[in-house]
């Protein structure tokens, strides 16, 4: 979906385009932020974020807002002139987080996006998923932890063993249960 | 205990010759038993081979003026800087920066248990560097002047001194290196100098070594009349290996205090070096305004910034761009005197020494190599550019581009310098500039090509892509073969076609060779570097 893994088959499309036919019209609507947030530890934080901003072709004046907004919303800003080597496991997934929103991407796709996040930081992330998608954005991600799951999405999809075996909203996969309760007796099954 | 920690610590210096980090798994035991047998060889062939024959050469003389202790200061003081030099970035990491120190402490592990494993590693280790000069050197002795009970027992014990100073050289340059590396704000470029400094110090002093040799063996007695009036204790140091009892005793007491000082000075300290992280200064995050980049810019950036964020990328891959600038230099300043000397052996062939003079600059070109690691530089950071609006084809160009920046600029410069010497027709000077620089393009997108083909991400240490891969290898025997190549070429058949044909031909076929990889890379290359 992200470029990463090459097709077995099937399609995908981003706002109506093919990812095959369209990979690079796809790749500007669409922000990442992988599991494991390998960066360019050479880098400082702030040489990063001004690398993907230019990747993206954001503008001067919008990439200087955005990156105070976001660094300062979760506490990096004096630590953007730092090598990324020096960053925890937390920083690291934080920097992924304002590069992922830097370009004002209209689909983010995240794996496993709350891994590593203080507390503060994992609330801050869910208010900013819910703004996103409430503008007319797309959220699409994975989590095993299925309370936050529950919380965050609309609609959700459930794969065991490579295969989806439920999707659909919410509402209708869970019906009165739990998503725990659900996930548990299809474990079962 | 102390033997389980030990075995960690020796298994941690050894780790290369049991675990094949390229194929992330253990090796088998027949791999293990040749990579054993390989550093056997390298230690006791090479370096052994090569401080006995140096042994060899000076016992004689020396043993004839009368000066023995001469020879033993002499190939004592080499091997000491040989053992303290070779074990000191051991020490430095494995005494001071060990990464283990926290869990070992975490352990019911006494501290000096800890200090005694770690200090034993580092003697074993300068021991045996040690080794490789002062046993030669104790065997050719003893061959010369005859053995005897007093000077087999005073070379053993010399042997021991020997490695107990080893030892302490070892920790107090460790400790300095420990503490400078604490305090260097740009590492990597401090590192890729001090290294340079080392590598030109070193060819100075084997360049003047056999003179000095020489000037020692010829001048024995009076070298020793001056050392014995000023430095007695060095004397009596040397006296050691020719069976002073008295010497023997006195240094082996000394030896004796020193380590059990050290050891109770590091048991003392330890705990605040090992938990010691080292005074970083915070660099405080100033916003200001930035330049807006192309793709193309920011991606050329990004390499640039990976090179020179690594000692280890910039000396491996790029020493060619100091390299062939001072080929330049030296082709201003001795370049007549060269091309005279030239002209005896390659009269009869026409330009010959000026296609020499492109080999060599060609040759050098191939010791700048930086497209070759690019890509398995990625490593797990690869999915940014995948996953980012960037279209493969530009990913690579970057990669071949920067190569053809660093080369293409010292090639030039060379080439200019080498028009001042030479006396040819105008179009050869022209070819002279033209097809070195088309090398140096090609060598670029040949380079990302044997990279991409052979791509090793899942490294764990930047060395194996930079240094221990084949793409490295193929692309350096590649480099080398082609432009040595072409001048042999020129010697066998070329010269009849004479120089400018021959010139023009290896142009053109270089120029095709280089559009045809550069259109592969954004082809085939492309579509290759998005499935990896």
């Amino acid at each position: 979906m992200v470029g990463i893994q090459q097709f077995d088959e099937g399609t995908i499309t981003v706002c109506g385009e093919s990812i095959v036919d369209a990979p690079l019209s796809c790749k500007k609507k669409i922000a990442y932020i992988p599991d494991n947030p390998d960066l360019y530890e050479f880098m400082s934080g702030i040489k990063y974020l001004n690398f993907v901003a230019d990747i993206f072709a954001v503008p001067r004046k919008e990439r200087e807002e955005r990156i105070k907004k976001y660094a300062d919303l979760f506490e990096i800003t004096g630590d953007l002139a730092q090598p990324i080597s020096a960053y925890s496991h937390g920083m690291k997934q934080k920097l992924a987080i304002v590069s992922a929103w830097l370009h004002a991407p209209e689909l983010i796709i995240m794996d496993e996006p709350f891994v590593g996040l203080d507390p503060k930081a994992a609330h801050l992330l869910k208010e900013m998923m819910r703004e996103h998608c409430d503008n007319g954005g797309a959220i699409f991600f994975s989590t095993h932890v299925l309370e936050v799951a529950e919380k965050l999405c609309d609609k959700v999809a459930i794969i065991k063993q490579g295969q989806l075996i439920k999707a659909g909203t919410m509402e209708e996969v869970k019906g009165d249960h739990s998503l725990e309760d659900v996930f548990l007796e299809m474990e079962a099954e | 205990m102390l033997k389980t920690l030990l075995k960690k610590q020796l298994g941690e210096v050894f780790k290369g010759y049991f675990y094949n980090a390229k194929k992330n798994k253990m090796r088998s035991k027949f791999a293990v038993a040749l990579w054993i047998l390989f550093f056997v060889a390298i230690m006791v062939g090479m370096l052994g081979g090569m401080f006995g024959f140096l042994a060899y050469s000076l016992c004689d003389s020396l043993l004839a003026a009368n000066v023995g202790w001469l020879y033993f200061m002499i190939m004592s003081g080499i091997a000491i800087v040989l053992g303290a030099f070779g074990s000191v970035f051991n020490t430095y990491s494995g005494l001071y920066l060990a990464k283990d120190n926290d869990l070992l402490l975490s352990m019911p592990v006494p501290v000096n248990i800890i200090i005694a494993s770690r200090l034993l590693n580092v003697y074993l280790l300068g021991t045996m560097y040690a080794a490789t000069v002062v046993l030669p050197a104790l065997i050719v002795y003893w061959y010369f002047a005859g053995i005897t009970a007093a000077r087999v027992i005073c070379g053993i014990a010399l042997f021991l001194v020997i490695s107990v100073i080893v030892l302490l050289l070892s920790c107090i340059l460790g400790w300095v290196v420990a503490k400078i590396s604490l305090k260097l704000k740009n590492k990597s470029i401090v590192t890729v100098l001090t290294s340079l400094v080392f590598i030109g110090g070193y060819y100075f002093l084997y360049f003047k070594a056999s003179d000095l040799i020489r000037d020692v063996a010829i001048n024995a007695v009076f070298y020793g009349e001056k050392i014995k009036g000023v430095a007695y204790g060095l004397y009596l140091f040397g006296r050691i290996g020719e069976g002073d009892a008295l010497a023997t005793l006195v240094f082996c007491v000394a030896s004796v205090v020193l380590t059990i000082l050290t050891w109770i000075v590091l048991e003392r300290s330890f705990l605040k070096i090992a938990t010691s992280t080292g005074k970083t200064t915070k660099v405080k995050y100033v916003a200001k305004s930035v330049k807006e980049k192309s793709i193309f810019g920011a991606l050329l950036a990004k390499e640039l910034g990976r090179f020179t964020a690594s000692a280890n990328y910039m000396l491996n891959c790029g020493l060619g761009i100091l390299l062939i600038p001072a080929c330049g230099v030296l082709l201003l300043v001795k370049g007549k005197a060269f091309l005279a000397l030239l002209s005896n052996f390659l009269g009869g062939y026409e330009d010959a020494a000026i296609i020499l003079i492109i080999t060599g600059l060609c040759t050098l070109t191939s010791m700048i190599d930086t497209a070759v690691p690019a890509v398995s530089l990625e490593g797990k950071s690869i999915w940014i550019p995948q996953s980012m609006p960037i279209e493969p084809k530009t990913v690579l160009r970057v990669k071949a581009v920067m190569q053809f920046m660093l080369s293409g600029l010292p090639m030039l410069f060379s080439c200019v310098c080498a028009l001042f010497v030479v006396e040819t027709s105008v179009t050869v000077k022209v070819l002279m500039i033209v097809m070195p620089l088309l090398y140096t393009a090609l060598a670029a997108v040949f380079n990302t090509m044997i990279g991409l083909k052979m791509p090793l991400l899942n490294w764990t240490n930047e060395m194996a892509p930079i240094k221990q891969s084949g793409a490295v290898l193929l692309a350096m025997l590649i480099g080398w073969g082609s432009s040595i190549g072409q001048f042999l070429l020129y010697m066998w058949q070329g010269y009849k076609i004479g120089s400018v044909a021959y010139l023009g031909i290896w142009t053109a076929v270089i120029a095709v060779l280089a559009i045809g990889i550069f259109r592969w890379l954004d082809t085939k290359g492309a579509k290759l570097f998005a499935s990896l």
